[in-house]
């Protein structure tokens, strides 16, 4: 292999990679906040019929609806119950938000270190937008935009565009198609920002790059640590 | 002596060397008892001794060796061993017979009545008449063994020949490959080295051993003596640190070989030279320091391979502790440790202060492990060194975080290479005052500041400052209580505010590590603060303090955590036992009673999974107090106090730490204990178990067996003890059969749910461990035939159903036990199916029968024969199918499914993929229910058989793909649960079917799960996510 262009690049720790931080409190998400806290998993849902229902026939009110069918002519596929533990999971909607983006693409792999884009920082979280315009039901509009600027290790790293073109795959392969996504070199940090921009996010150019075989190879080596 | 007994031997020899062993056993008895003299023996093998035919020869002499190597030790005298030795070391010269005579002088040479003389004979010999070239690598072993025999043995008499002998032995191996005979050189040589004066020869003994350097062996795979390169590695390595004599050979051989581009010849050459440094003694070892210490540091300095720099960190360490022998707290001037010290400084110390540079810490790494060979390069390096960095990063520095962050790395390797010099707590002795003490004020402050002023988010900087202070509160003999108190402090804000995960867990496994070896910091600081940040009824939650409080349920966790042994168990148990009293008075915060209640359990359970304690004590003193509590509470169930305690989710918790602490005691403790819960329960009279005042009140009111006694889960916590209970221990209440019985009335007037499976598992549990054979079958005749009377008979849907469910316990109760007539039960329950109106209550008994259970488990003693769910399933899988199959009705054909998929549920992959084919059609139209549990519990089942029935489930994948796409479908009828779950199903497709047969798929696929990527739960985007890459990376 030829000498790396960056042999000596900065490297952030993972502790200090951002992560999803949950309001304090909030029992529902204490385990993901705090998984040290081996006591969530103990402690019995106090909903006793949900526990108990695959041991016992009857719940606290007798048979429940779902027990005895009385219809006179049923369509195989009737009788519904619900595997939801909590009313919350019917219709809680948690919104595609810039930490998930992040998450997405900061696991993908430097194509020249065995470091992640998070730990190299070329990809940050403050750099990441999600614009999203909303209709008078406070509804997110149908087409939505991301934007990601990378911050190259260096100003004149040569593999910018394949950063850049790797985190476009990667987002494309993990979003739904409402997003429009544009990769952007964060501003004064690389020589030539506006070839590099307009590469890209040129659909021509991209496609034609995921032609190339021995690129793609390139390519699906970084998106394989993605977490 | 027989003749004819030699030339049977001779003959056998080629037959059937078992045989000829025999006959050498007899003959060696036969002398051992004195029936044959040695002598006789000896001429009764006369001529063939010395016939023309080799193979006579051999055979013959190989008698001998036979014979002579089944003497016990002591049996001949000097006269007779030196007779032999003469013997045989004549016979050495013929060549064809070397691997028997030497067998014969092996067996000799380990005789204890052994003389000088035929010591002597035997080696002369050796050395004069073995040419080692043209013998195979068997009979040099057999040389070599005697060898070595005599060198263990009788190393006196082999130092008397001192230069023959070592003469001879070096020409003896010259050009010995084979690793086996390589081991008995080696080991050989170490005595020699060891014992001679060499002083003469060192230099030839010295090439014997090193010209086998590196060793480079790769076993065969198939060797049959097990020899790896590894055990040559150590005994050549043992050879060349044998004698300090070597020093001017070795240490400038082996530095040569550092260069070598192999990194395991580099590390062989590493662990010899520390080796030789260990063994050759400061005097010798401080001439050659400096070549040493140039010839290593750059493998530090520059960041070496894999585990080399730590080798060389320990080389380092070893050498200076070597050189400094005699000087004790300081190194004496001009002295070779002296000498050392002042170039390693003068080397590493520039770049130390660089912090900005790439060697800072790698420089840091090697004075700190210099530091750690002896007090006097210690503390020299601690008075050098140290200021350095800390005026690197003090207040008016101005050092960036990334700078300081080096220099607390650095300043952590130097404290941790002080721990392991002067003595961590908890782990040495007493040992001599740190030298680090002179710094202590100033690491300290340094530490706390890093840690207490720094924003919050600079998570890995603090997690530095926080290792640090641990492992200076760690120092023995270092900081004091207040101080130690202070880094508690720290700690514990750390665990109780910080919403850092890494910092939080880092911080409560640091106060553990303190705990351990300072009980009295859980006890004085952490605990008052902890508990502190629990809810209390007196304070309104709004006059508390600003900053936001954790959740008291990570509060509880942690204290659990910090439980590390039981003193500390104890006070924590009273503690929050006070504080539910507290709280049950207002009656109002149920959840947390239970949570108080569960840190308890949680404790108790890891404690018994870990058979870390002894639990008898709890299981003395906090099984009765919980049993009062609970008891008085629910005869003043009208009072607003003793809501909580008599709550069913806080019994239920109650109930679990009963029987856990029931179960880890002996039959012995169980037996008393078991006379009391009767007491209680049963016979309802005084039992010791409730405290005394209400004993009697409480005797007369509670009556919680009786029917129409209503106090809502009081039974439980007897199922729970009754559970606990081994079988060897007598069940109190003697006439089991009847109690039995009359609990099933009882149990079908109950209405709430603790109660009633309260109830049908204490049936079951009776059943299981304390029925006797016959009255099993009475049982059968009449409770359960009673039961299905009234299963088939009522005309009420709720006594139908509730007959069931008990039925079902009692059924499952007999599974487990092996009883065929369980399956008479089995039998109703698949008939039901058919039932139109009946048979969903049906399908779901199916999972009962079998489903696993907390209470009737093997851990409770509970009888449960190996096969038991195998045979349930197998009995019931073809009748499942076949009832579906004749049936036209959809609603029973639905039961059949929804019965299919509750055993399924409980039934492990290798039990149900024999049966695979029989079911699988069934599996898939159940896809197609909307029931979700139904559709959870049969792709997991998929998803578990995939890849143990590959070629079957590749026939069906036309149908199992679209099915499966159609569940990761965000709507009413695909809870997230099953989104997920089929979308786990996908992704591990292609790991388990080969590939052409998920290849036509893969578009398919791709494309479907882009809409499932706009899922509104981020939990089945992140699935749908990784499954798509999958398929995206799949070739093709």
């Amino acid at each position: 292999m030829s000498e790396p262009i960056n042999a000596n690049p900065k490297v952030l720790s993972l502790e200090d990679l951002p992560t999803r931080v949950e309001i304090f409190g909030d029992s529902s998400s204490i385990k993901a906040t705090f998984p040290h806290s081996a006591l969530d998993g103990a402690f019995p849902t106090m909903s006793l019929y949900e526990s108990y229902s695959s041991l016992l026939l009857l719940g606290e009110d007798g048979l429940s609806d779902d027990d005895i069918e009385m219809k006179v002519a049923p369509e195989l596929s009737s009788g519904e119950s619900d595997v939801s533990d909590d009313q919350s999971d019917i219709e809680e909607h948690e919104p595609i938000d810039e930490q998930e983006i992040y998450d997405l693409i900061s696991t993908i792999s430097d194509p020249e270190h065995p470091l992640t884009l998070g730990q190299l920082a070329v990809v940050n979280k403050p750099d990441i937008y999600i614009v999203s315009t909303k209709d008078a039901n406070g509804r997110h509009q149908k087409i939505s935009r991301v934007i990601v600027e990378i911050t190259p290790t260096i100003t004149h790293c040569s593999l910018a565009t394949l950063i850049g073109l790797g985190i476009r795959v990667r987002l494309e392969r993990c979003l739904p198609p409402r997003f429009r996504i544009e990769i952007r070199v964060k501003q004064g940090t690389h020589q030539s920002e506006s070839q590099v921009n307009k590469q890209l996010n040129d659909k021509e150019r991209v496609a034609a790059a995921c032609e190339n075989q021995q690129l793609l190879g390139v390519l699906s080596g970084m998106l394989a640590t993605c977490k | 002596m027989e003749k004819l007994v030699i030339d049977k031997y001779m003959v056998s020899l080629e037959t059937s060397p078992t045989e000829a062993d025999t006959i050498a056993k007899n003959i060696a008895n036969d002398i051992e008892s004195d029936k044959t003299r040695l002598i006789d023996f000896i001429e009764s093998l006369g001529r063939y001794l010395t016939d023309e035919d080799t193979g006579i020869r051999v055979k013959a002499l190989s008698c001998v060796a036979a014979v002579l190597s089944k003497l016990s030790a002591g049996k001949l005298n000097s006269r007779q061993i030196t007779m032999l030795s003469e013997f045989l070391s004549d016979r050495l010269e013929d060549e064809e017979c070397l691997n028997e005579s030497g067998g014969g002088l092996l067996a000799l040479s380990k005789m204890k009545h052994i003389s000088t003389s035929a010591i002597k004979t035997i080696i002369e010999a050796l050395f004069a008449k073995v040419d080692m070239k043209k013998h195979n690598q068997a009979t040099r072993y057999v040389v070599y063994q005697i060898i070595d025999s005599l060198a263990t043995h009788h190393i006196a008499v082999l130092k008397g020949t001192n230069n023959s002998t070592l003469n001879g032995f070096t020409r003896l191996i010259a050009g010995e490959k084979d690793p086996r005979n390589l081991l008995v050189v080696f080991s050989i040589l170490k005595i020699i080295i060891e014992n001679f004066q060499i002083e003469i020869s060192k230099e030839s003994l010295f090439d014997a051993s090193f010209c086998y350097f590196p060793i480079t062996f790769r076993p065969p795979p198939d060797d049959p003596y097990g020899i790896t390169s590894e055990d040559l590695k150590l005994k050549l390595r043992e050879c060349i640190a044998a004698s300090p004599l070597f020093a001017e050979y070795s240490f400038p051989s082996l530095i040569e070989k550092l260069t070598s581009s192999s990194i395991n010849v580099k590390r062989d050459t590493l662990l010899t030279v520390i080796a030789c440094v260990e063994n050759y003694g400061g005097v010798t070892v401080e001439k050659h320091w400096e070549e040493i210490y140039n010839s290593v540091k750059f493998e530090v300095l520059h960041e070496g391979e894999e585990d080399i720099p730590d080798l060389v960190c320990k080389l380092l360490k070893t050498l200076t502790a070597t050189i400094s022998i005699r000087m004790v707290r300081k190194a004496v001037e001009d002295s070779g440790l002296d000498k050392f010290l002042k170039t390693a400084t003068n080397e590493c110390y520039p770049q130390i202060i660089n912090l900005e540079s790439r060697q800072a810490k790698p420089a840091a790494q090697l004075l700190a492990a210099i530091a750690e060979g002896s007090f006097a390069a210690h503390d020299t390096i601690a008075e050098t060194t140290l200021p350095g960095i800390f005026r690197l990063v003090d207040l008016t520095s101005g050092a960036t975080i990334a700078q300081q962050k080096t220099a607390l790395e650095m300043l952590i390797l130097f404290i941790a290479s002080s721990g392991n010099l002067y003595g961590w707590k908890g782990v040495s002795e007493k040992s001599p005052e740190n030298g680090l003490l002179m710094h202590k004020d100033t690491l300290f402050e340094l530490f706390c500041r890093a840690f207490v002023s720094t924003p919050r988010e600079e998570v890995s900087f603090r997690l530095l400052a926080l290792q640090g202070l641990v492992k200076l509160s760690l120092l023995q003999e270092f900081l004091d209580v207040s101080e130690l108190g202070m880094v508690a402090q720290y700690l514990d804000d750390v665990v109780l505010t910080d919403t850092n995960e890494s910092l939080c867990t880092a911080a409560l496994s640091s106060l553990k590590e303190l705990g351990s070896v300072n009980p009295d910091i859980i006890l004085n600081t952490v605990f008052p603060a902890f508990l502190s940040q629990l809810p209390d009824p007196d304070i309104p939650a709004s006059a508390t303090s600003q900053t936001p409080r954790k959740h008291y349920r990570i509060i509880l966790s942690s204290l659990a955590d910090l439980c590390i042994n039981k003193a500390i168990y104890e006070i924590l148990t009273v503690r929050l036992l006070n504080k539910l009293a507290l709280i049950a008075k207002e009656g109002q915060d149920v959840v947390f009673a239970q949570s108080i209640l569960t840190t308890i359990l949680l404790v108790i359970q890891r404690k018994l999974t870990e058979k870390d304690w002894d639990l008898r004590f709890f299981f003395m003193t906090l099984t009765p107090k919980l049993i009062s509590m609970t008891f008085t509470a629910s005869v003043d169930r009208d009072q607003p106090q003793s809501k909580i305690m008599c709550h069913s989710s806080v019994v239920a918790v109650t109930a679990k730490i009963v029987n856990l602490l029931v179960r880890s005691v002996s039959a012995e403790d169980q037996s008393e204990f078991a006379k009391q819960i009767c007491n209680l329960y049963v016979t309802n009279e005084a039992s010791s178990l409730i405290q005394e005042s209400e004993r009697a009140r409480i005797a007369s009111a509670t009556k919680p067996l009786e029917k129409g006694f209503c106090a809502e889960g009081l039974v439980e916590i007897f199922t729970a003890a009754v559970a606990g209970l081994r079988i060897e221990t007598a069940f109190p209440y003697p006439d089991v059969l009847c109690l039995a019985s009359n609990l099933i009335p009882v149990a079908l007037t109950k209405y709430n749910i603790p109660d009633r499976l309260a109830l049908a598992r204490l049936i079951a549990l009776l059943v299981n461990k304390w029925l006797p054979k016959n009255d099993e079958q009475k049982f059968i005749d009449s409770a359960v035939e009673e039961l299905k009377t009234r299963v088939t008979g009522s005309n009420s849907m709720m006594e139908k159903a509730s007959s069931l469910e008990l039925l079902a316990w009692v059924g499952k109760s007999l599974i487990f036990k092996g009883n065929r007539r369980a399956f008479e039960t089995v039998d109703l329950v698949l008939q039901l199916l058919r039932d139109e109106s009946f048979g969903r209550c049906a399908s779901k008994t199916c999972g009962i029968l079998i489903a696993d259970d907390e209470i009737l488990d093997k851990s409770n003693f509970v009888i449960v024969r190996l096969l038991s769910k195998q045979q349930y399933f197998s009995y019931s899988i073809q009748r499942i199918v076949d009832g579906f199959n004749s049936s036209t009705n959809s609603e029973v054909k639905r039961n059949h499914l929804v019965g299919l998929s509750n055993i399924l549920q409980h039934m492990p992959g290798k039990i149900v993929i024999p049966h695979l084919s029989t079911f699988l059609p069934l599996l898939l139209q159940s896809l197609s229910l909307s029931d979700s549990h139904v559709k959870l519990a049969t792709i997991d089942t998929i998803t578990a058989t995939l890849s143990d029935a590959k070629d079957l489930m590749s026939g069906h994948l036309s149908t199992i793909v679209p099915c499966v796409l159609e569940s990761t479908v965000d709507k009413a009828s695909n809870p997230p649960a099953v989104r997920v779950a089929a979308l786990n199903c996908l992704a591990v497709l292609p790991k388990s079917l080969p590939g052409e047969v998920v290849q036509p798929y893969r578009g398919e696929i791709i494309r479907t799960l882009a809409v499932v990527l706009d899922d509104p739960r981020r939990a089945v985007r992140k699935a749908a996510v990784d499954c798509r890459q999958i398929y995206f990376a799949m070739d093709g």
